[in-house]
C-alpha cells in the first residue's frame, strides 16, 4: 500500500508491528522526498513510543531513514534525540505546521504545566505520614452513646467513676465536675452526699477571719490531687497530668483515642529510644508518654460484679470522661429527637398550606378575548 | 357540618378561641412529652432490637439512671 503524496498521517493508526508494516514504512522513507519521509518517520516513531515497540526496530528504521535525510544519525542515538531531530526537520521543511505537530506541542505544554503544578503542590503541602510523630490513629470503637438515639450507658459511668476515683484521681484533676453533677447520673443523692462528706474542703473566713476545714457538700467540685500546677509537675518528673474534665473533647479521636491510649502500652519497637522516665505508647504523638500503664486486670473491684479487666476499666472510665466532657449529652439527644419530629410535622403542614393556598392560582386559566 | 360546629363553638368568640389555642398547646405538650419519653426510654432500655437508624450494638443493654437506680437507692 502506498500513501499518496501529502496525505495526512494518522497518528492513531493502529498497527501490529509486523514485517509487512515495517517494509511499508521503509519503502515510504526511501522512495519519497526527505520532507515526507521525515514526517512519516515522526509519525511512526510516535506510534512506536506510544506502543512501546522494540528499540531494535526503531534503530533499524533510522538507519534507513538517514540515507534520505541529510544528517547522520548514529545507531546509538537515543530515541528522544532521533525524534527531536526528525521533528525539527519536518517543521523546517513544511510551510505550515502539521496538525500532528500542534497536538504534540499542546500535549507537551499541558504535561509541563501539570507536572510543574504537581511538583509545586508536593513541595508546598508536605503531608507527614509518620505515625511516630502523629500518634497511631485509633480504631473506631462501638460506643453506645455514639448512636444518635442512645444515651450514655449509665452503669458504665458509675463504674468509670469508680476507676477514676481509685486510679486516675491520684494524678488527674476533674475541675469542671461537682459532686452534685453525679446525682441521678451515676449515683443517688444520698450516695453523693456521703461521698462528698469524706473529703475535707477549706472554707471561710469565719467570724475571726480564719479559714477552716469542713466536710464536702454536693455543691463542691471534685478535689484536686495537687494544690497547683507546680506541685503537679514536681510530683511527676516535670510532666503535668492534664485535667480530665474536657479531655474527650480536647483530643483528636475522642473516646477512641483515650481508650486506645489506656490499653495501648507496649514495649518500644527495636530502634526506638525512650528516655528514662517515659513510656512507649504508639497512640501518643511522639510515642513517649510520661504516664505509665496504670490499668491492669483486677485493679479495682466493681460492685456490680463486672469482671474488672483492663479493657473493661478503660471502656468504663472513657465513658465516664465522655459524660464529664458532655453532661448534657442525654438531654441533648432526646431534645434533638423531639425537635426533629415536631419540625418534620411543621414542614409537612407548611407544604400542605402552601399548596392549598396556591391551588386556585396554579390551576386557573386566563382567557383573553380580543376586542371585536 | 362539623366545620360549622367547630367554628361556632371554638373560633367565633375570641376569648374562647385564645383559650382553645392555649389549652390545645398544653395538652399537646403533655401528650407529646409523654409519648416521646416513652419511646426514648424504650430505645435505651436495652435488650431488644431497636428501629433501623440505630447502631449495630442496639441489642446490648443500655441503661439510663432510671433503669439502674433501684439497685442503689433505698
Amino acid at each position: 500500500m502506498q500513501r499518496s503524496f501529502g496525505q495526512q498521517l494518522d497518528l492513531n493508526d493502529k498497527y501490529d508491528g509486523t514485517t509487512a508494516r515495517r517494509h511499508e514504512v521503509l519503502n515510504m522513507i526511501t522512495t519519497h522526498p526527505p520532507t515526507l519521509a521525515s514526517q512519516y518517520a515522526i509519525a511512526t516513531l510516535t506510534d512506536i513510543v506510544q506502543h512501546r515497540q522494540s528499540v531494535t526496530w526503531t534503530h533499524h528504521l533510522y538507519t534507513m531513514a538517514h540515507n534520505r535525510i541529510p544528517r547522520t544519525l548514529s545507531i546509538g542515538d537515543s530515541i528522544t534525540n532521533v525524534h527531536n531531530f526528525l521533528f525539527q526537520q519536518a517543521r523546517f521543511a513544511s510551510t505550515k505546521p502539521q496538525a500532528a505537530d500542534n497536538t504534540k506541542q499542546i500535549a507537551m505544554v499541558t504535561t509541563g504545566i501539570v507536572g510543574a503544578t504537581g511538583l509545586a503542590y508536593m513541595a508546598a503541602n508536605q503531608v507527614s505520614a509518620n505515625m511516630a510523630d502523629e500518634g497511631l490513629h485509633p480504631p473506631a470503637y462501638p460506643w453506645y452513646h455514639k448512636d444518635p438515639f442512645h444515651t450514655f450507658d449509665h452503669a458504665a459511668i458509675r463504674r468509670g467513676y469508680q476507676v477514676y476515683r481509685e486510679v486516675c484521681s491520684a494524678c488527674h484533676s476533674l475541675d469542671r465536675i461537682a459532686w452534685r453533677n453525679l446525682i441521678n447520673v451515676s449515683h443517688s443523692e444520698d450516695e453523693v452526699k456521703a461521698m462528698a462528706e469524706e473529703v475535707e474542703y477549706e472554707d471561710g473566713p469565719d467570724d475571726n477571719g480564719d479559714m477552716f476545714q469542713r466536710p464536702g457538700k454536693p455543691s463542691d467540685y471534685m478535689p484536686k490531687p495537687y494544690a497547683n500546677e507546680e506541685a503537679a509537675r514536681a510530683g511527676n518528673a516535670g510532666a503535668l497530668p492534664p485535667d480530665l474534665s474536657l479531655m474527650i473533647k480536647a483530643r483528636h479521636g475522642g473516646e477512641d483515642y483515650v481508650f486506645s491510649l489506656l490499653t495501648g502500652y507496649v514495649d518500644a519497637p527495636a530502634g526506638v529510644e525512650v528516655r528514662e522516665g517515659l513510656n512507649y505508647n504508639p497512640y501518643f504523638p511522639g510515642g513517649a508518654i510520661a504516664m505509665a500503664r496504670v490499668l491492669f486486670d483486677g485493679l479495682v473491684e466493681y460492685e456490680d460484679g463486672t469482671p474488672a479487666t483492663a479493657s473493661q476499666m478503660a471502656r468504663d472510665v472513657t465513658t465516664f470522661l465522655a459524660w464529664a466532657a458532655e453532661p448534657e449529652h442525654d438531654d441533648r439527644k432526646k431534645m434533638g429527637m423531639k425537635a426533629a419530629i415536631v419540625l418534620s410535622g411543621l414542614t409537612l403542614l407548611s407544604v400542605y398550606i402552601k399548596r392549598f393556598k396556591w391551588a386556585p392560582i396554579k390551576s386557573r386559566k386566563i382567557v383573553y378575548n380580543p376586542p371585536q | 357540618m362539623l366545620g360549622r360546629t367547630f367554628y361556632n363553638t371554638l373560633v367565633k368568640k375570641n376569648s374562647v378561641f385564645i383559650a382553645t389555642i392555649f389549652g390545645t398547646a398544653f395538652a399537646f405538650e403533655v401528650a407529646f412529652d409523654t409519648t416521646s419519653t416513652r419511646v426514648w426510654d424504650n430505645f435505651n432500655k436495652g435488650g431488644r432490637l431497636l428501629p433501623p437508624i440505630v447502631h449495630y450494638n442496639s441489642v446490648i443493654g443500655h441503661k439510663q439512671w432510671k433503669d439502674i437506680k433501684d439497685k442503689y437507692e433505698q
